[in-house]
């Protein structure tokens, strides 16, 4: 993950995912298509050791299923999967305590996912560097409405209605990693009533 | 940024702390307090005069509550360039020197969760900063100090002293060797590791680190490096038209003093960035650690503190 | 010189700031050429001609009692515009120590500090506070250490932690800004947090300035001057209260530009924080309306030239485009 070298410079650029040779312990984290990214690395990588892997992960029954038939014991000796994405990240706060320096983070999913995981990673102390990040889903926002504090999740659109106070909001490309949000404003503060027409961008 | 501050200062106890290593006590001539330091700051200490003058950095070790008084530890350097000598045989109470402001090459990573610290020798001086600061921030931190002896380790007395359980002293007399292997081995997630002292220890701390899966932004090292000496040279400064002879036992930055330009500085080791000098043409013999490699090999800039050139074809934009 | 202070004016509402003749004057007037483009235009920070808003560390004016009233009002109002990381805790005491220090020093009819070891008495005579605390320790203050001294100095403070080669806005108290959100970016990296700025990325600017800045050494701050235009002399021109001023924008007829055009201009000072290692960027904002910028000719005519040739996605970031040609037809009669 880098940042972008043209336009907003805040606005994540993701990458595919890459095992790094010197990465002791390998935490593989994903959810729904993010499952994907997750196998690639795997099946691409011939420095990972399946007794220093841990798998944690979320999605559909079927997915699961199919998670499990991939993630067998020769190939990770310790794989998880959960109800829902709040309780992957309680057991990853706990797997991220007992953690040890050489732990790195593969991360795959929507990009409201990455950012949850990367938040929990950053207060354990984890650097840039220990943490990668694949995007692979659902590319809906987190837009953040700086008039009423309130965060909309799963924006598909360039302009949308704010949950809070319900006002259109333009969003833009200035990402915050704090927050795991994009920016918005209000669209028609300079002419009220005046909205443009919104557009499906991020699917 | 051109101008350096400097500060005349007087010598106001000198503590022989081990046969080689002396510590300084230095009080502003003009009586007023000093100021805060960030731990892992050092300050350029300019000695002496003409052929016999040294500018040497040195990590500060602390301050007086009152801030009127700032110290340093220095080690003799018998094969050195003269700096320690100088200020172990002809520094005494009441000699007067001059410091810069402090400047910080070796910082606390703020974010970490556990500040791991390694030294080496006379490598403890930065961390008795540090050790002040971790306390009175409340951070959790572990020390592991590797001395000869108890007779040639410096502060071992006060260190013993200390009663948080944080603090491991490592003495080769006593056959306890610091397995630095070991120590990184199973350290928590967010864990920082900063190592200062000899050559060895600072290579093996960055190479095992880095075999063990530590991101490089979790390792922090320093090491003074005083210029080798290289051969003599003679530099062409365009600007000024002039012809410099850079003798076998000074660096490039101290014939340019001497010739009377005012170059800035900090850490005259090749680190900080503050001496870079543009190159109009010729090679310089690159051996800094601040240049990317591609400045390097364009041999359009040098830092004249560390680095020399090989023969007499180099023209400096001075 | 003794500062006179005036009684207590508006941001908002009525809007009852006004300049006195004297702070027109003294106005960091922001153009050195006719035409505006983006550098690192900056300088040490090292004192200026007395009565000059170079002349001490940070520049207090007749407008102090108002700007502290309007930092009070927005805090109360929305106290997120304090942020801070958990890790910018000395950070936070050195910025305090540093304006306290400075501030007693160079003002001691208003303030004064007496240090007796880590017990402090900090004095400020203009807002009648006087409070005894113990150095670092913040639970010996009635907030944290930087909302403290932000509510009893002019200008917004943004305190940066120094890592891995960048500088990251970790802390910060934001509640006269322009146009960015303190809430949204704080935790930013220095590229992230100028991610919008247009056209300077691609010439290099950003680049050049963090250097320079990651080497700025104890006692030697450095400046700079930056601008934009406000509609009505509106300190805190934030995101988060976009929604209530934007359409002020839609608002410039040919008959009140000189009224209600202000240009701000923002005395950018950066300071190495010694006990951190961490930096403090001050961003002191000054406004003032064409009507008075204009009775000084040099200043009107220069100001028809930038505003006319200004490069269009500047004028666009800015939020100049919605009324850039009222504003330059207007300018024009002093050309």
């Amino acid at each position: 993950m880098t940042e972008a070298s043209s336009g907003i410079r805040s606005k994540p650029q993701y990458m595919k995912l890459q095992h790094d040779p010197l990465s002791r312990w390998n935490l593989l984290i994903g959810e729904s298509d993010g499952l994907v990214g997750l196998i690639n690395l795997l099946s691409s990588s011939s420095t990972i050791k399946p007794d220093m892997t841990t798998f944690l992960y979320t999605g559909t029954p079927v997915e699961k299923a199919y998670a499990h038939s991939y993630f067998t014991p020769e190939r990770c000796s310790k794989v998880s999967d959960f109800e829902d994405k709040d309780a992957l990240l309680i057991a990853l706060s706990e797997v991220l305590e007992e953690s040890f320096m050489g732990t790195h983070l593969y991360i795959s999913g929507s990009e409201a996912f990455l950012w949850k995981v990367q938040h929990i990673a950053h207060k354990c102390g984890m650097c840039e560097s220990e943490i990668n990040l694949e995007l692979l889903g659902s590319e809906a926002r987190c837009v953040y409405c700086p008039h009423c504090e309130t965060m909309n999740e799963g924006v598909t659109t360039d302009i949308s209605e704010c949950s809070g106070c319900n006002l259109s909001l333009v969003n833009v490309d200035h990402f915050s990693r704090e927050m795991g949000a994009y920016l918005g404003f209000r669209v028609d503060a300079e002419n009220p009533g005046i909205i443009p027409e919104r557009k499906e961008l991020y699917k | 940024m051109t101008t350096m501050f400097s500060t005349p200062v007087s010598v106001t106890n000198i503590e022989q702390l081990t046969p080689l290593i002396k510590a300084f006590t230095f009080e502003r001539t003009d009586g007023l307090a000093f100021s805060p330091f960030s731990a892992g700051s050092h300050v350029v200490v300019s000695m002496g005069e003409g052929h016999d003058s040294h500018k040497n950095p040195y990590s500060l070790v602390g301050h007086s509550e009152d801030l009127k008084q700032y110290r340093i530890a220095i080690r003799h350097e018998a094969n050195g360039r003269g700096g320690s000598t100088f200020m172990h045989e002809q520094i005494e109470v009441g000699s007067q020197l001059e410091i810069g402001s402090p400047y910080n090459l070796f910082p606390l990573h703020w974010l970490a969760r556990k500040h791991l610290f390694i030294a080496g020798g006379v490598g403890i001086t930065p961390f008795m900063a540090y050790i002040k600061d971790m306390k009175m921030m409340h951070k959790n931190f572990e020390l592991h100090y590797a001395i000869r002896n108890k007779k040639n380790g410096a502060f071992v007395d006060e260190l013993l002293r200390d009663n948080s359980g944080k603090i491991f002293i490592y003495s080769n007399e006593k056959h306890e060797p610091l397995d630095i292997s070991r120590l990184l081995d199973k350290q928590p997630l967010g864990t920082h590791v900063y190592v200062c002292g000899p050559h060895q220890m600072v290579e093996d701390v960055l190479r095992l680190s880095e075999q063990l899966g530590w991101p490089q932004s979790a390792v922090h090292s320093e090491e003074f490096t005083a210029p080798d000496p290289g051969k003599s040279f003679t530099v062409k400064l365009a600007r000024s038209d002039r012809k410099i002879h850079v003798s076998e036992r000074e660096s490039l930055l101290e014939a340019l003093e001497r010739s009377g330009l005012d170059i800035p500085y900090s850490c005259r080791g090749g680190a900080c960035g503050f001496c870079k000098t543009e190159v109009i043409s010729g090679t310089p013999e690159h051996r800094d650690y601040y240049l990317s490699d591609e400045e390097k090999s364009s041999n359009k800039c040098m830092m004249p503190c560390i680095s020399r050139a090989k023969n007499d074809d180099l023209t400096l934009d001075l | 010189m003794n500062v006179v202070m005036k009684p207590v004016e508006t941001f908002r509402g009525d809007f009852t700031y006004k300049n006195s003749p004297e702070a027109v004057k003294r106005f960091p007037f922001p153009y050195p050429e006719d035409e505006y483009m983006y550098s690192v235009n900056m300088e040490m920070h090292d004192g200026g001609d007395p009565g000059s808003i170079f002349e001490h560390d940070f520049d207090i004016d007749e407008h102090y009692l108002s700007e502290m009233a309007e930092r009070k009002l927005v805090l109360e109002k929305d106290p997120r515009r304090y942020a801070a990381l958990p890790h910018m805790e000395l950070h936070e005491w050195d910025v305090l120590e540093l304006i306290m220090v400075s501030n007693a020093r160079d003002y001691p009819e208003h303030f004064s500090l007496k240090k007796d070891g880590d017990n402090w008495t900090w004095e400020n005579r203009p807002l009648g506070i006087k409070d005894s605390f113990v150095f670092a320790d913040k639970n010996t203050l009635p907030c944290a250490p930087l909302e403290y001294i932000a509510r009893q100095c002019q200008g917004d403070l943004i305190v940066l932690d120094q890592r891995e080669n960048t500088l990251f806005a970790d802390a910060l108290v934001a509640t006269s800004v322009a146009d960015w959100s303190g809430n949204f970016d704080v935790g930013m990296s220095f590229d992230q947090w100028h991610g919008p700025v247009p056209v300077a990325h691609e010439l290099g600017v950003f680049e050049r300035a963090l250097k320079y800045l990651l080497m700025i050494r104890l006692g030697q701050p450095v400046r700079r001057l930056n601008w934009t235009l406000t509609i009505n002399p509106r300190m805190d021109s934030s995101p988060e209260m976009y929604h209530e001023w934007g359409v002020d924008r839609s608002s410039i007829t040919s008959e009140n530009v000189g009224q209600l055009v202000n240009l701000r201009v923002e005395l950018q000072t950066l300071f190495r924080l010694p006990r951190s290692n961490g930096m403090l960027f001050s961003v002191r904002g000054y406004l003032a309306n064409m009507d008075d910028l204009c009775t000084n000719p040099v200043w009107a005519k220069r100001l028809y030239n930038v505003m006319k040739n200004l490069h269009p996605e500047l004028a666009d970031y800015k939020g100049i485009s919605p009324y850039r040609k009222e504003l330059v037809q207007w300018l024009s009669q002093h050309a």
